[in-house]
């Protein structure tokens, strides 16, 4: 075999504590190893052309490059020894970058364990052998998992390019949070008027299929080849017959339920439509609070329906799609923020949140629009806002800021005085966070034009003063005296945290989340939407608290990524798989119980049981190939024979 | 900061003060007497320490086994602080001298003698610090300089521990005669006895009760303690 060595200096990233020339001087006697340089950079362009010459002038069969994580390079080089006509897995990397350079001031020592990774990678190289990726067929549909703002950018993005989606909201209508806003920052537009044309198109594409009030249930299957079982919640309402018209929404007896869609502000009737630009426009009963189905005699609005679309015997049912991608948009709720007692445990009704205050501000919401106490329905004369209300807080174990606050809380500071000339709005802040395009102007209007006070400290407890109004103590740092503010209405900022469920929908889906429940994606910055399972996409809040632009461009992106993986007829399968040596399975069925992609299956080869491995589903991860007590399934290019002559070397060092 | 009234008078009546103008007169006194007025160099305090050489703020974040660097200035310490009304300097205040490492500002400050420990500063603080803490490590160290901002508050503790250590329990007039000797302040709140004695809430003699020589054992075992670090400490010197 013959083996040219590269040990990259990375600038002084790795040659400002390796002596990359030494190293490279003594790869050149280990066994097989014919030609060892060390360049600047490697990645760069004429780093990669010089690995490609090296591999021509010296016949080159087998290539290590020496330097950084193969997470971000591996592939670079697979391609560039390809471009040179080898197989792109006679390639091996030698991490001295992370594992050597940057953990260790003392050169020689460095050197010294730079030049053993070298040895290990060239040990094992000398055992590898050509791989050859299979190509299968893909589903061309993608599955969209959250109607919100991102999904539905998403959606309509795959749809347009041509590819079949099928939408899957939890709740009764798409929409998402942006739904429930009155206007939107920086521009205060109407919410409603730029989302509800978005979400009309939802509706009416030929493309999209909506599945609303449904949830995930099962996912199985991998990248062009997703199986997916959706559960649709019951509706004790025909949806194919119902028309939205309404009529049972006004005649229900029971008109105590909980309110979802406007934050609790108001109460709502037990069947309901969400709201009027709800798609789909189709009545929903919750079951909590409807008198036939909690055993009492009622069943007014099934005598009313003009289509007889109420089906108190309903049932949830399951449909299962094929897809070949999925992009999750699922989301975020406020987190639960009547942990604070100083702020009255969510027993005060003159304290609400920020999005109930939207719902409270909005045409469509229970008051028109029109801003009063939920106390007494007066107008308030002094309103004052309170932010980072469960954000930037360790001590309740939520550090993270929640990103768009500052945002909309100087939005509706100024809508405030647009919609109460009379009144004063206080807002109570610790940093201004408005880095966006037009947003530190936006919250410098709210003070200037609109004459908000703004106060930088935080509040410390929020009682009524007996006589009507809220108290509210806080701290002006910059004055350095406490401050104390009578309110007729207090807005928190409440911070968000991630979608009810999110965790479990990662464990269905394999993906990553963080200690909060955020989805992680595959690379901080350059890897954004991607996660680190093949062809799951990530868009909007679901990843990282963000606001609606960023959302919307991130919903576009992974449509991007979704229309990009689909211009292909075919994938490439990956070659590192399980590979069953048949000879030596005893047919125990251990891999099968451990796959965690179900990747295995029994099969019959002269009347005995063995293993078999579905090339296309197996993930490499390598589970079986540590299970099986035989030996007898190996990993290929990472065989036990691999890795043994690589600790045989080190032993030997 | 209440400022002395009767420089205000001197520079109402134009009087003038030895060696300037009534005005530059008025300010640099003002400045002297006041912390706050003055421009803090920060570069000396902040890069004089090696790790041998712990830093105040290290120092102070050993001793009360808080991490004070993650203050972040939010004020809900001081917002909720029942106390703030009187203080010179308010807890975030303290707070931020103390990451400045301005020992003299933080040591010097009112507050820490006024403070109740009550604690809703380590309550509210989003950071989990306990700021209450943080005061009680700056009263200690405080005494150990011996600048103490306010005397009489310390003059009215040790009063009440020498009466807690003598019966075990408070003892409410004895304390207040030693404060009043103490501090010299003879006839303060003595209005308030006729009443507190005819609703019982002042016993003429002290409370008797078993337990009052094993209190007294802790504070001896305290002294002997206290004398045991000061003799190392010498020792290692």
């Amino acid at each position: 075999m013959r083996i040219g060595v590269f040990v990259c200096h990375c600038g002084s990233n790795i040659g400002g504590t390796v002596d990359c020339a030494q190293v490279a001087a003594q790869a050149a006697l280990y066994p097989d190893v014919v030609y060892a340089t060390d360049p600047m950079y490697t990645c760069a362009e004429p780093g990669q052309a010089a690995i490609e010459a090296a591999i021509h002038e010296h016949q080159l069969d087998g290539v290590v490059v020496a330097s950084c994580s193969p997470r971000m390079h591996e592939p670079t080089f697979r391609k560039t020894v390809e471009r040179a006509g080898l197989n792109p897995y006679m390639f091996e990397m030698a991490n001295i970058r992370e594992h050597v350079s940057w953990i260790g001031r003392d050169i020689a020592a460095n050197t010294h364990k730079a030049a053993e990774l070298v040895r290990l990678a060239v040990e094992k190289l000398r055992q590898n052998s050509p791989l050859r990726s299979q190509e299968f067929p893909i589903t061309r549909r993608v599955l969209i998992i959250g109607g919100g703002v991102a999904g539905i950018q998403a959606a309509l993005d795959c749809a347009e390019g041509g590819i079949p989606v099928v939408l899957v909201e939890r709740e009764a209508t798409i929409g998402g949070k942006m739904a429930k806003l009155d206007k939107t920052f920086p521009t205060v537009d109407c919410s409603a008027c730029i989302l509800g044309p978005k979400m009309v198109d939802v509706a009416q594409h030929p493309k999209i299929s909506l599945y609303a009030h449904a949830e995930i249930e099962e996912i199985s299957g991998y990248v062009g080849n997703f199986t997916v079982k959706i559960r649709k919640r019951a509706t004790y309402v025909d949806w194919d017959k119902c028309t939205g018209c309404g009529t049972c929404t006004e005649k229900c007896p029971s008109k105590t339920s909980y309110d979802h869609f406007n934050e609790g502000i108001a109460k709502t009737t037990a069947i309901t439509i969400a709201f009027p630009q709800a798609i789909p426009k189709k009545a929903v009963i919750n079951k909590d609070f409807c008198r036939q189905l909690s055993g009492k005699k009622c069943g007014v609005c099934a005598k009313v329906c003009p289509t007889q679309a109420i089906d108190f015997a309903m049932e949830d049912t399951f449909v299962t799609e094929n897809v070949g991608s999925i992009v999750v948009a699922t989301g975020y709720d406020l987190m639960d923020w009547t942990v604070y007692g100083q702020y009255g445990h969510g027993r005060y009704p003159d304290v609400i949140t920020s999005l109930a205050y939207e719902r409270l501000m909005n045409a469509s919401g229970p008051t028109q629009g029109h801003i009063v106490r939920p106390s007494d329905g007066k107008e308030p004369k002094s309103v004052v806002f309170v932010q980072c209300v469960g954000s930037r807080d360790p001590a309740i174990g939520r550090p993270y800021c929640s990103g768009f606050c500052c945002m909309y809380t100087a939005k509706q500071a100024i809508l405030t005085k647009d919609h109460l000339p009379d009144s004063q709005s206080y807002v109570f802040y610790m940093d201004i966070r408005a880095p966006g395009k037009m947003y530190d102007e936006f919250t410098r209007r709210a003070q200037e034009e609109y004459g908000t006070q703004y106060i930088r400290g935080r509040v410390s407890q929020i009682f009524p003063d007996g006589l009507g109004q809220m108290t509210v103590l806080g701290m002006d740092t910059l004055l350095g005296r406490p401050v104390e503010i009578k309110a007729d209405l207090v807005v928190l900022a409440v911070g968000i945290e991630a979608s009810k469920g999110a965790r479990e929908l990662a464990e269905k889906l394999r993906i990553s989340y963080d200690a909060y429940g955020f989805f992680l994606e595959s690379h901080v910055k350059l890897k954004p939407v991607e996660t680190n399972t093949a062809g799951v996409f990530l868009a909007g809040v679901c990843q990282g608290a963000k606001d609606i632009p960023a959302s919307v461009a991130q919903g576009s992106a992974a449509a991007a990524k979704v229309l990009t993986l689909f211009a292909k007829e075919t994938l490439a399968s990956n070659p590192q798989i399980a590979q069953v040596v048949l000879k030596r399975c005893i047919g125990c069925g251990k891999c099968l119980r451990c796959c965690p992609y179900g990747a295995i299956k029994s099969s019959q080869v002269r009347g005995e049981e063995k293993a078999e491995v579905i090339a296309t589903m197996c993930q490499g991860c390598g589970l079986c190939t540590a299970t099986c007590p035989q030996g007898a399934i190996q990993l290929a290019h990472a065989t036990d024979n691999q890795i043994l002559a690589e600790v045989d070397t080190l032993c030997q060092l | 900061m209440p400022t002395d009234l009767s420089l205000i008078d001197n520079f109402d009546t134009g009087t003038k003060v030895p060696g300037g103008s009534p005005f530059s007169g008025l300010w640099a006194k003002i400045c002297a007497d006041d912390p706050m007025n003055d421009t803090l160099c920060l570069n000396a305090c902040l890069h004089a320490n090696g790790s041998d050489n712990p830093s105040f703020s290290q120092k102070v974040a050993t001793l009360s086994q808080q991490a004070i660097h993650t203050c972040y200035q939010c004020g809900n310490c001081s917002a909720g602080c029942p106390a703030a009304f009187a203080y010179d300097l308010q807890v975030n205040q303290i707070m931020r001298a103390v990451q400045l490492e301005q020992k003299d500002l933080a040591l010097g400050a009112k507050s820490l003698w006024l403070c109740l420990g009550c604690a809703t500063c380590s309550l509210r603080c989003p950071n989990a610090i306990d700021v209450a803490r943080v005061m009680d490590t700056l009263r200690h160290l405080a005494r150990e300089e011996k600048k103490i901002s306010v005397p009489v508050v310390e003059k009215f503790w040790l009063s009440f521990l020498n009466c807690l250590r003598a019966f075990g329990r408070s003892y409410e007039i004895g304390t207040m005669v030693l404060y009043m000797l103490r501090s010299l302040r003879l006839t303060t709140d003595v209005d308030l006895a006729p009443q507190a004695l005819a609703k019982g809430k002042l016993g003429l003699l002290p409370h008797s009760h078993p337990g009052k020589d094993a209190v007294g054992r802790i504070f001896t075992r305290f002294a002997q303690k206290e004398a045991q670090k000061l003799r190392e400490s010498k020792e290692g010197l």
